[in-house]
């Protein structure tokens, strides 16, 4: 888990049960001046979780603590000022343009800063007055994180923000992120799937997958202590149990991730991506 | 609150032209029925700024931005009551054909607003597609009952009390200022019910 000093994000025993899925017991902690990224397949609940994070859904169990806020206290729509929020699509009414994004958002966020907003339009290359609808999904991508920054929180959520982005903006942008975690209080919390993004930018890194937290991490210690080996039924079988997170069975012998600082020095490891260590997780053998 | 009922403006933009164009065809057309036309045409258009905010799935970010329910609920209230003011008011223009064209629009008011005061909380709470069809089913009830009401008055020689108006007006008044309110309350209740409960 991930823990530290002061947290914009704690979140302990978080539980949503619908008839077909539900999010179990999700506990961790997003330190301030960091960057968590979520990652997890499609259904894996990290839509859930968020709407559950900014009480746009109620819990069944647990409590979300957002920067220093219960956020089932009444007063936290005013805490949403500080707080930005990209989804995976933009949601704006599409026969709005910028022009008028900007002066409704004008009378929503306290600290809106015009200036701001013109200068992401602007570094977004986004024309003021073509109405939403004629947007691309990436230029709606791109407006929906002008707004979500252009009132100076000190959160940003971002629900699969960066899907839909050619390379070269999803690199600007995710510069942009990282640009805004320089200040201490500032803070992110990205769920998306593309795990290279998550690789890139991201602190700690939490795993769901189906409605459960598999781990919250910091992303350098995922990857200095979890390995590969890749071994034979035999020498498997001296591998200590509790070092071994997943495993995949083939004719040619059995590939591991494991946890290197439990297992013997004599063991051949081999570097791991985050990307391995995910697939591993979900898809491998974990008994 | 602000924001939202700018939002709820410029979504309605377009359609607020189509209405003026309309608007004058009717009145041309059917003057006699005119005025209740643009009055509940008036208090239909806060379901349509719904339908269009559904279909952008406004609500699931309006839920993320620091917006309450009570304001976002509160703001389809007060879009409905200005607009049936305004086209009130706009109808009451009628007033240099006849006189009594001042009761029939406030009557009409008082009626569309008790029609928006039902309507809304089934909105909130089932969404425009379901809450849209029965919006029709009850626009068609309340004009079949008012059309009987004045076929029987013709046929059985029943005239209001004319010499009441301001008393049946101000009954009216009261009646639809407490539906309102209770309305607003029940929309609330339901729209929490449905969004955070989902």
């Amino acid at each position: 888990m991930c823990v530290n000093g002061e947290n914009a994000i704690e979140v302990q025993g978080l539980c949503k049960y619908y008839n077909s899925f539900a999010l179990q017991d999700v506990s961790f902690q997003l330190p301030s001046g960091s960057i968590l990224g979520l990652v997890g397949e499609n259904g894996a609940g990290k839509t859930t979780l968020i709407k559950l994070l900014l009480n746009a859904i109620k819990p069944d169990a647990g409590r979300a603590i957002i920067l220093g806020q219960d956020n089932q206290k009444p007063d936290f729509v005013q805490l949403k000022q500080d707080i930005g929020v990209v989804l995976d699509e933009a949601y704006f009414p599409t026969v709005l343009n910028v022009k008028q994004v900007n002066k409704i958002m004008q009378h929503t966020y306290i600290n809106w800063d015009k200036e701001l907003f013109a200068r992401l339009l602007n570094q977004f290359s986004l024309p003021q007055d073509k109405k939403f609808s004629e947007f691309s999904r990436g230029m709606k991508m791109k407006l929906a994180i002008a707004v979500a920054m252009a009132h100076h929180p000190r959160l940003l959520v971002l629900d699969e923000a960066t899907g839909g982005l050619d390379p070269m903006v999803r690199d600007e942008i995710l510069d942009i992120f990282m640009d805004f975690t320089r200040e201490e209080n500032h803070s992110v919390l990205l769920s998306s799937h593309i795990v290279s993004d998550l690789e890139k930018i991201c602190d700690y890194v939490a795993f769901l997958h189906k409605g459960r937290l598999q781990f919250c991490e910091e992303k350098d210690r995922l990857l200095e202590e979890y390995a590969l080996v890749k071994l034979s039924q035999t020498d498997f079988a001296d591998l200590p149990e509790e070092a071994v997170l997943s495993r995949r069975t083939s004719a040619y012998g059995i590939e591991a991730l494991v946890h290197k600082p439990q297992i013997s020095d004599i063991f051949i490891t081999e570097h791991t991506s985050l990307e391995d260590i995910i697939l591993f997780m979900a898809k491998g053998d974990r008994k | 609150m602000r924001a939202l009922m700018l939002k709820d403006i410029y979504v309605l933009l377009r359609q607020l032209k189509l209405f003026v164009i309309v608007m004058v065809i009717f009145a041309l057309a059917f003057q006699e029925n005119a005025v209740s036309f643009i009055i509940f045409y008036a208090a239909m258009l806060t379901v349509s700024s719904m339908a269009y905010d559904e279909q952008s799935k406004w609500p699931q970010l309006a839920m993320m931005l620091p917006y309450s329910i009570r304001d976002i609920v509160l703001s389809k209230y007060l879009l409905g009551w200005l607009m049936i003011g305004g086209m009130t008011l706009l109808s009451m223009l009628q007033i240099f054909i006849d006189i009594e064209y001042v009761w029939v629009s406030l009557v009409v008011a008082c009626v569309a607003m008790s029609f928006m005061a039902v309507i809304l909380p089934l909105v909130f709470w089932l969404g425009t597609e379901k809450g849209r069809m029965l919006m029709i089913a009850m626009m068609a009830a309340v004009f079949g009952v008012v059309s009987a009401i004045g076929y029987i008055s013709i046929v059985y020689g029943l005239n209001l009390p004319t010499d009441n108006y301001i008393v049946l007006l101000i009954a009216c008044l009261i009646g639809v200022v407490l539906l309102n309110a209770g309305s607003v309350m029940l929309s609330i209740k339901l729209y929490k019910r449905r969004l955070l409960h989902d």
